[in-house]
């Protein structure tokens, strides 16, 4: 069903985008609420995302949202007051309102009511608003005299009866209107019946008391003005009044005045002229018609006005599809292959030919769209960065959740929020980076009595940090728990069958850890619902070295675990060490590229049958890629080879290839579905010379060193 | 042209509200808290104010009072939610001419303020 909601698709668009700001707003001050002391900014805060929601959704008749809302201001503003306290509990009701605020906020946006059922959440929010016992009391003591508590007695019977008979006069009283009448004012009496919400009534009366003490005195009303302010009203006010102007100017007055169903107005020495006549009640205008205004030089001037106000307000940003910025960034990736192929014909006229001022000017213009294109390259990239942020924002909340759930007392920390990162390569790293921060909460982090057992702070430390590092963003998500037990990876290891007793004992403390990272280990001995299944780091690292990133592990057993995610800035273009094999040109990441090296064929060593070289003391084992890629075992006759040590996740591999061509950038090109995968490929990209290179998937043949 | 400061944190509302009085011939300008309606009041001197409750910074009760010190005949009218109704009264008390009831009905806006400035 559509939700019929009251605004132009413009004000839906400022509602939602202020909206969402609210969501965040509350997101991060609730989990603040509940882990800070009292602390009354705060919660002001959130109390003012919660009833600034009330209203704009109460104006666009989202009713829904206007009542859940209302239902949660409720309870805030008992909290803000210190009426209630803060209880995790109640935390949770709140972050579940949350959720249900978001799915009426879809409504909007998909414009079709979901199925949601409020009536639930509302009833707990109720009962919150409730619980301190002090104000049921008080409520109790003094029930407010509102139309609806009475409502028998101020359905304007009232008004029909005799002016004078409700309203005693004292004689000082009595004394002023006599004195009053001599100076030339009259005496009235005023009777007016509202229509207004009951819980507005005590303002409303009160204003309008006050509009009569402009037009002259008031000598006694009821209810007095003592009485209103203890908001003990009813729909009707009556009073003395003692004024110069005319009868008519003062029914002329109330007319104007807003909220009046029916008013009476009489003069006091002759009552006996409109008691008991129910003709003399006018009816108040329904309401005041606003006067359209003359269309001419006045409405255009405030037009323009409004113009100029709204040009200065509008945020200097402009929404764009996602495809359209993949887009223009493969149109970029084209350029950037075609200025390192201007390069390399420029290279070989240099050589090859005289340059005559012809090809020179050919030169220069290739040097400034090469300036041009790589600036355009750079900005296109930034259009498509995002701060973290955007991804961070959810995480408190989710420690929050599971710390709770697991009885774990959590100190989130993040930092380094702003940092920029291409959005789809946000996108890829959300779930690896909950899977990490959730076995930080669930492994990592000791339970409060057993980090006091050992002498640590009972609230254990979570910090998740990103920084830009060079031409790579940086991830930390660092915990202070336990740590992880390289022996016991070591024992899993062997259990499981991932490695012989005999590679798991030459392995190094850091290697056996890395071990987690394979699949099918795991060394909690109880699965839980959040993590513990063994699988999951195998998937953290398969996602994140699909965006051509790379993890890290240091653990210290008793102090901690920190992992370390290395991510490109973009996906679409990057570094690679362009290496050739026979007659092909490889490209290898060159993220992953710690060293390249020129070793003698005699220095190769054989372990179980398998190739390796001894670097520094440590055996580093060998793939040769032509093997891999041309299926023929070659009769290398070489004497020299050149190696590419690649580093992933901790394991090195040295990747054998004939010679080495250069560093480019390259343009990551999908190989297609008719291709589907390859072993080994992870892509191609066409170079300056408009050859193909594939991409070599490093990750893929690590793995297979390791199976 | 009789020149109307809206006060509110939310631009939607504010969105909302100067269009329906531009329409009806006000000239609108807006301030998004207390301290800026306090600073805008003293420059432009709007025939009316048309004031928020609950905004940062500044809430409305206090910019109701900071702005009838600088103007004791400042024309006031307190924007506020059901609930308010003790604020609201407050702010009457400080000054304020009266006040309307979100969700705002465009015919009791333009009541209201016309009763006060025309």
């Amino acid at each position: 069903m559509s939700l019929h909601l009251d605004a132009s698709p413009e004000e839906l668009k400022i509602f939602l985008e202020e909206a969402e700001e609210h969501f965040q707003t509350l997101e991060e001050d609730l989990v603040r609420m509940e882990k800070e002391e009292f602390n009354e900014d705060l919660m002001q805060e959130i109390f003012r995302a919660s009833h600034t929601l009330k209203g704009s959704s109460a104006t666009i008749g989202h009713n829904r949202m206007a009542q859940l809302t209302h239902a949660m201001e409720n309870v805030l503003d008992k909290l803000r007051k210190r009426q209630i306290e803060v209880t995790s509990h109640l935390v949770d009701i709140f972050f579940e309102c949350l959720d249900c605020l978001r799915v009426l906020r879809d409504e909007i946006i998909n414009d079709e009511e979901s199925d949601l059922n409020l009536q639930d959440i509302i009833a707990k929010l109720s009962l919150e608003a409730e619980s301190d016992a002090a104000s049921v009391q008080k409520e109790a003591e003094t029930p407010p005299v509102t139309g609806k508590a009475v409502p028998e007695q101020n359905d304007g019977s009232e008004l029909e009866r005799s002016a004078g008979s409700s309203l005693e006069l004292s004689w000082e009283e009595k004394d002023a209107v006599q004195h009053g009448a001599e100076e030339g004012a009259i005496p009235y009496w005023v009777r007016i019946k509202f229509n207004v919400e009951p819980e507005m009534a005590a303002v409303r009366t009160f204003v309008t008391l006050m509009a009569f003490g402009e037009i002259g005195d008031v000598i006694i009303s009821k209810p007095t003005a003592e009485e209103i302010e203890q908001e003990k009203v009813s729909d009707c006010l009556e009073m003395l009044i003692l004024s110069r102007a005319e009868e008519e100017s003062i029914k002329k007055l109330i007319q104007e005045l807003p909220d009046i169903e029916k008013f009476d107005v009489s003069n006091y020495s002759a009552p006996e002229s409109s008691s008991g006549q129910p003709d003399n009640i006018e009816a108040a205008p329904k309401e005041v018609v606003a006067e359209p205004v003359t269309k001419g030089e006045n409405s255009e001037k405030a037009g323009n006005g409004a113009k100029i106000l709204s040009a200065k307000k509008t945020n200097r940003t402009v929404r764009v599809d996602v495809e359209l910025l993949d887009g223009l960034m493969n149109l970029v990736g084209e350029l950037v292959i075609d200025r390192t192929r201007l390069f390399q014909i420029l290279n070989m006229m240099e050589t090859e030919h005289e340059m005559d001022d012809m090809s020179q000017d050919l030169g220069r213009t290739s040097v400034h769209i090469a300036r041009v294109t790589t600036q355009l390259q750079e900005h296109i990239m930034k259009a498509r960065m995002l701060p973290v942020e955007n991804l961070f924002n959810k995480f408190p909340r989710m420690v929050r959740d599971l710390s709770q759930k697991a009885g774990k007392e959590v100190d989130f920390i993040m930092t380094g929020q702003e940092t920029e990162l291409d959005r789809s390569i946000i996108e890829e790293i959300g779930d690896p980076l909950i899977h990490l921060l959730r076995n930080a909460v669930d492994h990592g982090l000791e339970l409060p009595e057993e980090r006091e057992a050992v002498g640590k702070n009972r609230i254990g430390q979570l910090k998740l940090q990103a920084a830009h590092e060079e031409n790579h963003i940086i991830i930390t998500i660092k915990d202070d728990g336990k740590g992880i037990d390289p022996e016991a990876v070591r024992q899993s290891g062997i259990k499981k069958g991932l490695v012989s007793e005999e590679q798991a004992r030459r392995l190094t403390d850091k290697e056996a850890i890395s071990l987690i990272f394979m699949s099918g280990l795991s060394t909690v001995k109880k699965v839980t619902d959040v993590s513990g299944r063994g699988v999951g780091m195998d998937v953290v690292r398969n996602n994140i070295e699909k965006i051509n990133g790379a993890i890290e592990i240091n653990s210290i057993v008793g102090k901690g675990t920190e992992f370390k995610i290395k991510l490109p800035l973009t996906l679409a273009i990057i570094r690679a060490l362009l290496v050739s094999i026979g007659e092909a040109v490889y490209a290898i990441p060159l993220s992953t590229v710690t060293e390249t090296i020129r070793i003698q064929k005699k220095q190769i060593e054989y372990v179980n049958n398998h190739e390796v070289i001894v670097v520094r003391g440590k055996a580093l084992p060998l793939i040769r890629l032509k093997t891999v890629f041309d299926g023929s075992i070659s009769e290398d006759e070489r004497e020299k080879l050149f190696i590419v040590v690649v580093n992933l996740a901790g394991q090195q591999v040295g990747l054998v290839v004939d010679s080495l061509v250069g560093e480019q950038e390259i343009v990551i090109k999908s190989l297609g579905k008719y291709v589907g995968d390859v072993q080994g490929i992870s892509g191609a990209t066409i170079l300056g010379d408009g050859n193909v290179a594939l991409i070599v998937d490093v990750s893929n043949l690590i793995k297979k060193v390791a199976s | 042209m009789a020149k109307v400061l809206l006060v509110d944190d939310a631009a939607f509302m504010r969105m909302r509200c100067a269009k329906l009085l531009t329409e009806n011939g006000y000239a609108v300008d807006e301030a998004e808290n207390g301290q800026e309606a306090l600073e805008k009041y003293q420059n432009i001197k709007p025939d009316l104010v048309l004031m928020d409750i609950t905004m940062p910074i500044m809430d409305g009760l206090t910019a109701v009072a900071e702005i009838k010190k600088v103007d004791p005949n400042a024309i006031i009218v307190m924007c506020s939610a059901l609930g308010q109704q003790n604020t609201v009264m407050s702010a009457i008390k400080a000054g304020a001419k009266d006040f309307i009831v979100k969700p705002y009905q465009p015919e009791k806006i333009l009541s209201t303020i016309k009763r006060f400035i025309g």
